[in-house]
Protein backbone atom coordinates (compact mmCIF):
# COMPACT_ATOMS: atom_id res chain seq x y z
CA UNK A 1 0.00 0.00 0.00
CA UNK A 2 3.18 2.30 0.07
CA UNK A 3 1.76 3.36 -3.30
CA UNK A 4 -1.40 4.19 -2.37
CA UNK A 5 -2.14 7.96 -3.28
CA UNK A 6 -4.56 8.37 -0.05
CA UNK A 7 -2.49 7.53 2.70
CA UNK A 8 -1.45 9.78 5.15
CA UNK A 9 2.14 9.87 4.14
CA UNK A 10 0.83 11.04 0.77
CA UNK A 11 -1.14 13.57 1.79
CA UNK A 12 0.42 14.46 4.87
CA UNK A 13 0.11 17.93 6.19
CA UNK A 14 -2.94 18.16 7.84
CA UNK A 15 -6.74 19.00 6.47
CA UNK A 16 -5.77 22.43 5.04
CA UNK A 17 -4.08 21.10 1.93
CA UNK A 18 -7.23 20.22 -0.72
CA UNK A 19 -7.29 17.77 -3.50
CA UNK A 20 -4.95 19.49 -5.99
CA UNK A 21 -2.20 17.68 -3.66
CA UNK A 22 -3.91 14.16 -5.44
CA UNK A 23 -2.99 12.76 -8.11
CA UNK A 24 -6.54 11.92 -9.29
CA UNK A 25 -5.46 9.82 -11.99
CA UNK A 26 -3.57 7.73 -9.05
CA UNK A 27 -6.75 7.40 -7.12
CA UNK A 28 -9.24 4.15 -7.93
CA UNK A 29 -11.67 3.96 -10.04
CA UNK A 30 -14.54 4.00 -7.05
CA UNK A 31 -12.72 6.91 -5.46
CA UNK A 32 -13.00 8.82 -8.12
CA UNK A 33 -16.94 8.28 -8.28
CA UNK A 34 -17.13 9.37 -5.09
CA UNK A 35 -15.24 12.54 -5.09
CA UNK A 36 -16.98 13.64 -8.39
CA UNK A 37 -20.25 12.75 -7.19
CA UNK A 38 -19.15 14.52 -3.60
CA UNK A 39 -18.07 17.33 -5.89
CA UNK A 40 -14.66 17.78 -4.87
CA UNK A 41 -12.78 17.18 -8.57
CA UNK A 42 -11.67 19.72 -10.33
CA UNK A 43 -14.02 20.50 -13.49
CA UNK A 44 -12.36 19.28 -16.14
CA UNK A 45 -11.45 15.40 -14.83
CA UNK A 46 -15.42 15.85 -13.75
CA UNK A 47 -16.55 16.48 -16.82
CA UNK A 48 -14.27 13.37 -18.40
CA UNK A 49 -16.20 11.34 -16.15
CA UNK A 50 -19.36 12.49 -17.19
CA UNK A 51 -19.04 10.94 -20.47
CA UNK A 52 -19.10 7.39 -18.49
CA UNK A 53 -22.59 5.75 -18.08
CA UNK A 54 -21.74 3.59 -15.75
CA UNK A 55 -19.69 6.24 -13.37
CA UNK A 56 -23.05 8.88 -13.84
CA UNK A 57 -24.71 5.72 -12.56
CA UNK A 58 -22.51 5.48 -9.08
CA UNK A 59 -22.36 9.42 -9.02
CA UNK A 60 -25.88 8.90 -8.97
CA UNK A 61 -25.89 6.09 -6.19
CA UNK A 62 -23.44 7.98 -4.11
CA UNK A 63 -25.59 11.14 -4.19
CA UNK A 64 -28.67 9.64 -3.11
CA UNK A 65 -27.07 8.15 -0.74
CA UNK A 66 -25.70 11.50 0.72
CA UNK A 67 -29.06 12.68 0.36
CA UNK A 68 -30.01 9.49 2.51
CA UNK A 69 -27.92 10.05 5.36
CA UNK A 70 -28.79 13.40 5.66
CA UNK A 71 -32.44 12.53 5.80
CA UNK A 72 -32.06 9.71 8.04
CA UNK A 73 -29.74 11.58 10.60
CA UNK A 74 -30.84 14.90 10.82
CA UNK A 75 -33.77 15.12 13.10
CA UNK A 76 -34.27 16.74 16.37
CA UNK A 77 -33.87 20.23 17.70
CA UNK A 78 -31.48 19.61 20.99
CA UNK A 79 -34.01 19.38 23.80
CA UNK A 80 -35.25 22.72 25.86
CA UNK A 81 -33.75 22.02 28.88
CA UNK A 82 -30.53 21.80 27.23
CA UNK A 83 -30.88 24.99 25.19
CA UNK A 84 -31.77 26.41 28.87
CA UNK A 85 -28.48 25.45 30.12
CA UNK A 86 -26.28 26.52 27.63
CA UNK A 87 -28.13 29.41 28.00
CA UNK A 88 -27.96 30.36 31.66
CA UNK A 89 -24.27 29.32 30.99
CA UNK A 90 -23.87 32.06 28.41
CA UNK A 91 -25.70 34.68 30.76
CA UNK A 92 -23.79 34.15 34.15
CA UNK A 93 -20.19 33.02 32.52
CA UNK A 94 -16.94 35.19 34.09
CA UNK A 95 -15.86 37.79 31.91
CA UNK A 96 -13.58 36.50 28.93
CA UNK A 97 -9.84 35.27 29.70
CA UNK A 98 -7.78 36.21 26.96
CA UNK A 99 -4.74 33.93 25.58
CA UNK A 100 -6.27 30.31 27.08
CA UNK A 101 -4.89 27.67 24.66
CA UNK A 102 -7.93 25.45 23.27
CA UNK A 103 -8.73 22.47 23.97
CA UNK A 104 -7.74 22.92 28.12
CA UNK A 105 -10.99 23.14 29.16
CA UNK A 106 -12.11 25.87 32.24
CA UNK A 107 -14.46 25.31 34.49
CA UNK A 108 -17.67 27.40 34.46
CA UNK A 109 -17.16 29.73 36.93
CA UNK A 110 -20.10 31.53 37.54
CA UNK A 111 -20.78 34.92 39.28
CA UNK A 112 -18.65 35.73 42.19
CA UNK A 113 -16.38 33.63 43.73
CA UNK A 114 -17.40 31.41 46.17
CA UNK A 115 -16.73 32.43 49.20
CA UNK A 116 -18.19 33.60 52.29
CA UNK A 117 -19.27 36.93 52.31
CA UNK A 118 -19.65 37.87 56.00
CA UNK A 119 -17.85 36.81 59.06
CA UNK A 120 -18.46 33.64 60.26
CA UNK A 121 -18.35 35.24 63.88
CA UNK A 122 -21.09 37.78 63.02
CA UNK A 123 -23.95 38.31 65.20
CA UNK A 124 -26.62 37.71 62.76
CA UNK A 125 -24.97 34.18 62.26
CA UNK A 126 -24.01 33.57 66.18
CA UNK A 127 -27.85 33.59 67.09
CA UNK A 128 -28.69 31.59 64.05
CA UNK A 129 -26.20 29.24 64.55
CA UNK A 130 -27.19 28.99 68.23
CA UNK A 131 -30.69 29.42 67.68
CA UNK A 132 -30.07 26.25 64.82
CA UNK A 133 -28.46 24.40 67.30
CA UNK A 134 -31.14 24.52 69.57
CA UNK A 135 -33.66 23.50 67.18
CA UNK A 136 -31.29 20.30 66.07
CA UNK A 137 -30.73 19.43 69.79
CA UNK A 138 -34.55 19.51 69.82
CA UNK A 139 -35.32 17.12 66.75
CA UNK A 140 -32.55 15.25 68.30
CA UNK A 141 -34.35 14.53 71.55
CA UNK A 142 -37.70 14.14 70.28
CA UNK A 143 -37.02 12.75 67.13
CA UNK A 144 -38.22 9.66 65.62
CA UNK A 145 -34.70 6.64 65.88
CA UNK A 146 -35.76 3.38 64.83
CA UNK A 147 -32.42 0.66 64.88
CA UNK A 148 -33.81 -2.62 62.98
CA UNK A 149 -36.83 -1.21 62.63
CA UNK A 150 -39.63 -3.84 62.04
CA UNK A 151 -41.12 -2.35 59.17
CA UNK A 152 -39.96 -3.23 55.40
CA UNK A 153 -36.13 -1.31 55.20
CA UNK A 154 -35.43 0.02 51.50
CA UNK A 155 -32.44 -1.85 50.63
CA UNK A 156 -29.34 0.17 49.12
CA UNK A 157 -27.90 -1.61 46.46
CA UNK A 158 -24.25 -2.21 47.64
CA UNK A 159 -23.26 -1.04 43.56
CA UNK A 160 -25.12 2.19 44.48
CA UNK A 161 -22.95 3.11 47.56
CA UNK A 162 -19.67 1.93 46.11
CA UNK A 163 -20.64 4.46 43.22
CA UNK A 164 -21.43 7.25 45.47
CA UNK A 165 -18.18 6.55 47.62
CA UNK A 166 -16.10 6.54 44.52
CA UNK A 167 -17.36 10.15 43.25
CA UNK A 168 -17.25 11.46 46.02
CA UNK A 169 -13.37 10.03 46.27
CA UNK A 170 -12.61 10.98 42.96
CA UNK A 171 -14.30 14.84 43.30
CA UNK A 172 -12.56 15.52 46.73
CA UNK A 173 -9.28 15.64 45.78
CA UNK A 174 -10.31 18.75 43.90
CA UNK A 175 -8.05 17.35 41.07
CA UNK A 176 -8.60 17.38 37.56
CA UNK A 177 -11.96 14.90 37.46
CA UNK A 178 -13.38 17.45 40.01
CA UNK A 179 -12.49 19.64 37.07
CA UNK A 180 -14.43 18.27 34.20
CA UNK A 181 -17.40 17.19 36.35
CA UNK A 182 -18.04 19.99 38.74
CA UNK A 183 -18.76 23.35 36.16
CA UNK A 184 -20.90 25.01 38.34
CA UNK A 185 -19.11 26.59 41.36
CA UNK A 186 -21.39 28.76 43.13
CA UNK A 187 -24.68 27.97 45.01
CA UNK A 188 -26.94 30.80 43.69
CA UNK A 189 -25.73 29.25 40.28
CA UNK A 190 -26.12 26.11 41.35
CA UNK A 191 -29.47 26.22 42.15
CA UNK A 192 -30.34 27.14 38.85
CA UNK A 193 -28.24 24.53 37.51
CA UNK A 194 -29.34 21.43 39.54
CA UNK A 195 -33.07 22.61 39.35
CA UNK A 196 -32.50 22.77 35.42
CA UNK A 197 -31.35 18.83 35.02
CA UNK A 198 -33.92 17.47 37.74
CA UNK A 199 -36.40 19.52 36.21
CA UNK A 200 -37.74 20.42 39.24
CA UNK A 201 -37.02 23.43 41.68
CA UNK A 202 -34.25 22.99 44.62
CA UNK A 203 -35.43 24.39 47.59
CA UNK A 204 -31.57 24.75 49.01
CA UNK A 205 -28.22 23.91 48.12
CA UNK A 206 -26.54 26.22 50.89
CA UNK A 207 -24.88 24.21 53.81
CA UNK A 208 -23.16 27.70 54.99
CA UNK A 209 -25.24 27.71 58.50
CA UNK A 210 -23.38 23.91 58.54
CA UNK A 211 -19.88 24.87 58.01
CA UNK A 212 -19.25 24.26 54.11
CA UNK A 213 -19.18 26.12 51.47
CA UNK A 214 -20.34 24.37 47.90
CA UNK A 215 -16.96 23.98 45.53
CA UNK A 216 -19.33 22.74 42.46
CA UNK A 217 -21.81 20.92 41.57
CA UNK A 218 -22.37 18.94 38.34
CA UNK A 219 -24.21 16.65 36.34
CA UNK A 220 -23.59 12.73 37.90
CA UNK A 221 -25.00 9.31 36.48
CA UNK A 222 -26.14 8.00 40.19
CA UNK A 223 -26.97 4.28 39.30
CA UNK A 224 -30.91 4.54 38.50
CA UNK A 225 -32.88 5.54 35.28
CA UNK A 226 -33.44 9.46 37.36
CA UNK A 227 -31.43 12.03 36.71
CA UNK A 228 -28.94 12.83 38.76
CA UNK A 229 -26.46 15.51 40.13
CA UNK A 230 -23.65 16.09 42.37
CA UNK A 231 -22.69 18.48 44.70
CA UNK A 232 -19.18 18.79 47.07
CA UNK A 233 -19.12 20.82 49.80
CA UNK A 234 -15.07 21.65 51.56
CA UNK A 235 -15.55 22.59 54.98
CA UNK A 236 -15.39 26.11 56.32
CA UNK A 237 -11.78 27.59 57.69
CA UNK A 238 -12.52 26.03 61.56
CA UNK A 239 -12.90 28.74 63.31
CA UNK A 240 -11.33 27.10 66.43
CA UNK A 241 -7.67 26.91 66.42
CA UNK A 242 -5.90 23.83 66.46
CA UNK A 243 -9.26 22.04 65.28
CA UNK A 244 -9.07 20.12 62.64
CA UNK A 245 -10.80 21.04 59.43
CA UNK A 246 -13.65 18.38 58.02
CA UNK A 247 -13.55 16.17 55.11
CA UNK A 248 -15.84 17.25 52.18
CA UNK A 249 -19.46 16.30 52.02
CA UNK A 250 -21.33 15.24 48.83
CA UNK A 251 -24.41 15.92 48.25
CA UNK A 252 -26.30 13.61 45.36
CA UNK A 253 -29.74 14.37 44.14
CA UNK A 254 -31.55 12.22 42.02
CA UNK A 255 -34.89 11.90 40.28
CA UNK A 256 -37.00 9.40 41.60
CA UNK A 257 -38.52 6.52 38.91
CA UNK A 258 -40.24 3.29 38.99
CA UNK A 259 -36.61 1.72 40.51
CA UNK A 260 -36.38 3.84 42.96
CA UNK A 261 -36.25 1.91 46.50
CA UNK A 262 -39.57 2.33 48.53
CA UNK A 263 -37.61 4.95 51.03
CA UNK A 264 -40.40 5.69 53.47
CA UNK A 265 -41.90 9.19 53.22
CA UNK A 266 -40.23 11.07 56.56
CA UNK A 267 -37.37 8.96 56.80
CA UNK A 268 -34.25 9.78 56.84
CA UNK A 269 -31.97 6.16 56.65
CA UNK A 270 -28.36 6.33 57.48
CA UNK A 271 -25.91 3.42 56.57
CA UNK A 272 -22.97 2.93 57.64
CA UNK A 273 -19.96 2.96 54.94
CA UNK A 274 -16.41 3.50 53.57
CA UNK A 275 -13.18 2.09 54.90
CA UNK A 276 -13.89 0.34 58.17
CA UNK A 277 -17.20 1.44 58.26
CA UNK A 278 -16.08 5.20 59.19
CA UNK A 279 -18.08 7.16 56.85
CA UNK A 280 -21.88 7.69 56.55
CA UNK A 281 -24.52 7.97 53.66
CA UNK A 282 -27.72 9.27 54.78
CA UNK A 283 -30.89 8.85 52.15
CA UNK A 284 -34.04 10.15 51.71
CA UNK A 285 -37.10 10.69 49.51
CA UNK A 286 -38.22 14.46 49.27
CA UNK A 287 -40.96 14.94 46.32
CA UNK A 288 -39.57 13.44 43.60
CA UNK A 289 -36.22 13.70 44.53
CA UNK A 290 -34.11 11.22 46.49
CA UNK A 291 -31.14 12.89 48.39
CA UNK A 292 -27.89 10.71 48.91
CA UNK A 293 -25.64 12.63 51.52
CA UNK A 294 -21.95 10.86 51.75
CA UNK A 295 -20.44 12.08 54.52
CA UNK A 296 -16.80 10.56 55.25
CA UNK A 297 -15.36 10.32 58.81
CA UNK A 298 -19.12 10.53 60.64
CA UNK A 299 -18.62 7.32 62.45
CA UNK A 300 -20.94 9.01 65.00
CA UNK A 301 -23.51 10.18 62.68
CA UNK A 302 -24.14 12.35 60.06
CA UNK A 303 -23.35 15.97 60.95
CA UNK A 304 -27.22 16.95 62.00
CA UNK A 305 -26.75 20.41 60.77
CA UNK A 306 -25.71 18.98 57.44
CA UNK A 307 -29.27 16.59 57.26
CA UNK A 308 -31.26 20.12 58.67
CA UNK A 309 -29.98 22.62 56.28
CA UNK A 310 -30.65 19.89 53.64
CA UNK A 311 -34.24 19.55 54.67
CA UNK A 312 -33.96 16.08 55.92
CA UNK A 313 -37.43 14.75 57.67
CA UNK A 314 -36.66 13.85 61.31
CA UNK A 315 -37.72 9.79 61.40
CA UNK A 316 -34.25 7.81 61.20
CA UNK A 317 -33.23 4.58 60.53
CA UNK A 318 -30.35 3.11 60.96
CA UNK A 319 -29.32 0.72 58.35
CA UNK A 320 -27.13 -2.43 58.49
CA UNK A 321 -23.68 -1.71 57.00
CA UNK B 1 -16.93 39.65 16.30
CA UNK B 2 -18.51 40.86 19.90
CA UNK B 3 -19.55 38.14 22.80
CA UNK B 4 -23.20 38.85 21.85
CA UNK B 5 -22.67 38.18 18.40
CA UNK B 6 -20.85 34.94 19.27
CA UNK B 7 -22.91 33.80 21.54
CA UNK B 8 -26.11 34.20 19.49
CA UNK B 9 -24.02 32.47 16.52
CA UNK B 10 -23.29 29.77 18.83
CA UNK B 11 -26.42 29.21 19.79
CA UNK B 12 -28.20 28.77 16.31
CA UNK B 13 -25.62 25.60 15.50
CA UNK B 14 -26.49 24.13 19.22
CA UNK B 15 -29.13 21.46 16.99
CA UNK B 16 -26.45 20.70 14.77
CA UNK B 17 -23.86 20.29 18.01
CA UNK B 18 -26.11 18.46 19.83
CA UNK B 19 -27.26 15.79 17.04
CA UNK B 20 -23.94 15.21 16.81
CA UNK B 21 -23.34 14.34 20.17
CA UNK B 22 -25.78 12.17 20.45
CA UNK B 23 -24.68 10.14 17.37
CA UNK B 24 -21.40 9.83 18.88
CA UNK B 25 -22.60 9.03 22.06
CA UNK B 26 -25.32 6.82 21.41
CA UNK B 27 -26.88 8.51 24.92
CA UNK B 28 -29.07 11.96 26.04
CA UNK B 29 -27.29 12.44 29.16
CA UNK B 30 -23.84 11.72 27.75
CA UNK B 31 -24.53 14.34 24.57
CA UNK B 32 -25.79 16.76 26.99
CA UNK B 33 -22.72 16.69 28.87
CA UNK B 34 -20.57 16.97 25.57
CA UNK B 35 -22.73 19.60 24.55
CA UNK B 36 -22.21 21.99 27.97
CA UNK B 37 -18.70 21.19 27.56
CA UNK B 38 -18.48 21.98 24.20
CA UNK B 39 -19.85 25.14 24.62
CA UNK B 40 -17.90 26.01 27.89
CA UNK B 41 -14.49 25.23 26.25
CA UNK B 42 -15.81 27.41 23.09
CA UNK B 43 -17.12 30.62 25.26
CA UNK B 44 -13.94 30.47 27.08
CA UNK B 45 -11.63 30.47 23.78
CA UNK B 46 -14.05 32.56 22.36
CA UNK B 47 -11.70 35.77 22.23
CA UNK B 48 -9.56 33.61 19.85
CA UNK B 49 -11.82 32.76 17.73
CA UNK B 50 -11.10 34.00 14.11
CA UNK B 51 -13.64 33.39 11.66
CA UNK B 52 -12.07 31.30 8.96
CA UNK B 53 -13.58 28.44 6.07
CA UNK B 54 -16.29 26.70 7.94
CA UNK B 55 -17.00 29.76 10.72
CA UNK B 56 -18.25 28.92 14.05
CA UNK B 57 -19.83 26.04 12.99
CA UNK B 58 -17.10 24.01 12.06
CA UNK B 59 -15.10 25.54 14.71
CA UNK B 60 -17.67 23.89 17.24
CA UNK B 61 -17.55 20.70 15.86
CA UNK B 62 -13.76 20.63 16.56
CA UNK B 63 -14.61 21.39 20.11
CA UNK B 64 -16.94 18.88 20.05
CA UNK B 65 -14.77 16.30 18.16
CA UNK B 66 -11.65 16.81 20.65
CA UNK B 67 -13.17 16.96 23.63
CA UNK B 68 -15.58 13.88 22.72
CA UNK B 69 -12.10 12.18 22.46
CA UNK B 70 -10.12 13.86 24.88
CA UNK B 71 -12.76 11.97 27.25
CA UNK B 72 -12.44 8.82 25.71
CA UNK B 73 -8.73 8.74 26.16
CA UNK B 74 -9.22 9.37 29.76
CA UNK B 75 -11.90 6.72 30.10
CA UNK B 76 -10.10 4.54 28.30
CA UNK B 77 -12.44 3.81 25.80
CA UNK B 78 -10.67 3.88 22.67
CA UNK B 79 -10.01 0.39 21.38
CA UNK B 80 -10.35 1.24 18.11
CA UNK B 81 -6.20 1.99 17.45
CA UNK B 82 -5.48 -1.55 15.94
CA UNK B 83 -8.81 -1.49 14.00
CA UNK B 84 -7.87 1.94 12.54
CA UNK B 85 -4.49 0.74 12.56
CA UNK B 86 -5.68 -1.96 9.59
CA UNK B 87 -8.19 0.09 7.78
CA UNK B 88 -6.26 2.56 7.04
CA UNK B 89 -4.04 0.12 5.13
CA UNK B 90 -6.98 -1.08 3.58
CA UNK B 91 -8.45 1.84 2.20
CA UNK B 92 -8.61 1.31 -1.89
CA UNK B 93 -10.34 -1.70 -3.40
CA UNK B 94 -7.61 -4.31 -4.12
CA UNK B 95 -7.46 -5.02 -7.66
CA UNK B 96 -10.12 -7.50 -8.68
CA UNK B 97 -12.43 -6.52 -5.84
CA UNK B 98 -16.18 -6.02 -6.96
CA UNK B 99 -17.35 -2.57 -6.28
CA UNK B 100 -20.50 -1.73 -4.70
CA UNK B 101 -23.74 -2.48 -6.44
CA UNK B 102 -24.13 1.34 -8.06
CA UNK B 103 -27.93 0.67 -8.70
CA UNK B 104 -30.45 3.01 -7.75
CA UNK B 105 -33.30 0.74 -8.89
CA UNK B 106 -32.63 -2.20 -6.99
CA UNK B 107 -32.68 -0.41 -3.88
CA UNK B 108 -36.02 0.53 -2.56
CA UNK B 109 -34.73 3.42 0.07
CA UNK B 110 -37.84 3.66 2.26
CA UNK B 111 -37.58 0.42 3.13
CA UNK B 112 -34.20 0.58 3.95
CA UNK B 113 -33.68 3.70 5.95
CA UNK B 114 -33.94 2.01 9.37
CA UNK B 115 -30.85 -0.27 8.37
CA UNK B 116 -28.85 2.46 6.89
CA UNK B 117 -29.58 4.62 10.56
CA UNK B 118 -28.61 1.29 12.30
CA UNK B 119 -25.58 0.84 9.81
CA UNK B 120 -24.68 4.16 10.70
CA UNK B 121 -24.85 3.68 14.09
CA UNK B 122 -22.38 0.61 13.69
CA UNK B 123 -19.61 2.77 12.66
CA UNK B 124 -17.08 3.17 15.18
CA UNK B 125 -16.94 6.68 16.18
CA UNK B 126 -14.67 8.36 13.82
CA UNK B 127 -16.14 6.80 10.69
CA UNK B 128 -19.26 8.04 11.76
CA UNK B 129 -18.46 11.49 12.49
CA UNK B 130 -16.92 11.96 9.59
CA UNK B 131 -19.91 10.40 7.39
CA UNK B 132 -22.42 12.55 9.36
CA UNK B 133 -19.97 15.47 8.84
CA UNK B 134 -20.10 15.07 5.14
CA UNK B 135 -23.57 13.50 4.86
CA UNK B 136 -25.43 15.64 7.33
CA UNK B 137 -23.58 18.63 7.79
CA UNK B 138 -22.47 18.85 4.34
CA UNK B 139 -19.00 19.44 4.60
CA UNK B 140 -16.48 19.69 1.99
CA UNK B 141 -13.42 16.88 2.07
CA UNK B 142 -10.76 19.90 3.86
CA UNK B 143 -13.70 21.15 6.19
CA UNK B 144 -13.88 17.83 7.69
CA UNK B 145 -9.92 17.36 7.76
CA UNK B 146 -9.77 20.86 9.40
CA UNK B 147 -11.89 19.32 12.27
CA UNK B 148 -10.82 16.18 12.88
CA UNK B 149 -6.79 17.18 12.55
CA UNK B 150 -6.36 14.49 9.84
CA UNK B 151 -4.56 14.98 6.08
CA UNK B 152 -7.36 15.41 3.26
CA UNK B 153 -6.30 11.87 2.18
CA UNK B 154 -7.52 10.29 5.76
CA UNK B 155 -10.60 12.00 5.60
CA UNK B 156 -11.15 10.68 1.99
CA UNK B 157 -10.23 6.85 3.29
CA UNK B 158 -12.00 7.10 6.10
CA UNK B 159 -15.53 8.53 4.38
CA UNK B 160 -14.68 5.72 1.52
CA UNK B 161 -14.45 2.87 4.47
CA UNK B 162 -17.73 4.24 6.00
CA UNK B 163 -19.53 4.36 2.70
CA UNK B 164 -18.89 1.16 2.25
CA UNK B 165 -19.69 -0.52 4.88
CA UNK B 166 -22.82 1.37 4.84
CA UNK B 167 -23.70 -0.10 1.47
CA UNK B 168 -22.68 -3.49 1.95
CA UNK B 169 -25.32 -3.06 5.08
CA UNK B 170 -28.17 -1.75 2.51
CA UNK B 171 -27.22 -4.40 0.51
CA UNK B 172 -27.58 -7.00 3.28
CA UNK B 173 -31.09 -5.45 3.88
CA UNK B 174 -32.33 -5.16 0.13
CA UNK B 175 -32.11 -8.92 0.43
CA UNK B 176 -33.50 -9.35 3.03
CA UNK B 177 -36.00 -7.34 1.76
CA UNK B 178 -36.73 -9.07 -1.28
CA UNK B 179 -35.37 -6.50 -3.32
CA UNK B 180 -32.47 -7.66 -5.16
CA UNK B 181 -29.23 -5.64 -5.15
CA UNK B 182 -27.48 -5.35 -8.62
CA UNK B 183 -24.48 -7.16 -9.95
CA UNK B 184 -21.40 -4.86 -10.29
CA UNK B 185 -21.38 -3.44 -13.61
CA UNK B 186 -18.98 -0.48 -13.61
CA UNK B 187 -16.74 -1.88 -16.23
Amino acid sequence: MSSNPLSDNNAAGGGARGLNDIDFLQLDRETQIRCVADGELPVPQATAMAQDESAQRGVAFERTLRTRVASVMSGGAAPSELRAAVEAMFATEAPESQGEDLPVRQPVTVGPAATRTHAFWSRRNVLTTLAAAAVVGLVATVGVFVRNATAPVPRIAATLVSFLEQEHAKCSTFGPYFDQKMIVRNEQDAAAYVAAILETPISTLDLQESGYSLAGAGRCHVPGDGASVHAIYSALKSVVKGQQEAAPVSVFLQVATDDTPLFKPGVCYEKPCGENLADRLAVWRSGDLIYYIYCPGAADGMPKQVLRSLGAPNGRVTLGA
Amino acid sequence: MDRVEFEKLALEHLDAVHRMALHLTHNAADAADLVQDTYVRALKAAPRFQEQGGGIRAWLFTILHNTFYTRMKRERMAPMAVGEFFAERANTAPPGEPTPAWDLKTFDWEYVDERLKAAIDGLDPEHRLMLLLWGVEGMKYREIAAIVDVPIGTVMSRLHRARKQVVKSLGDAAADLGVQAAETSNE
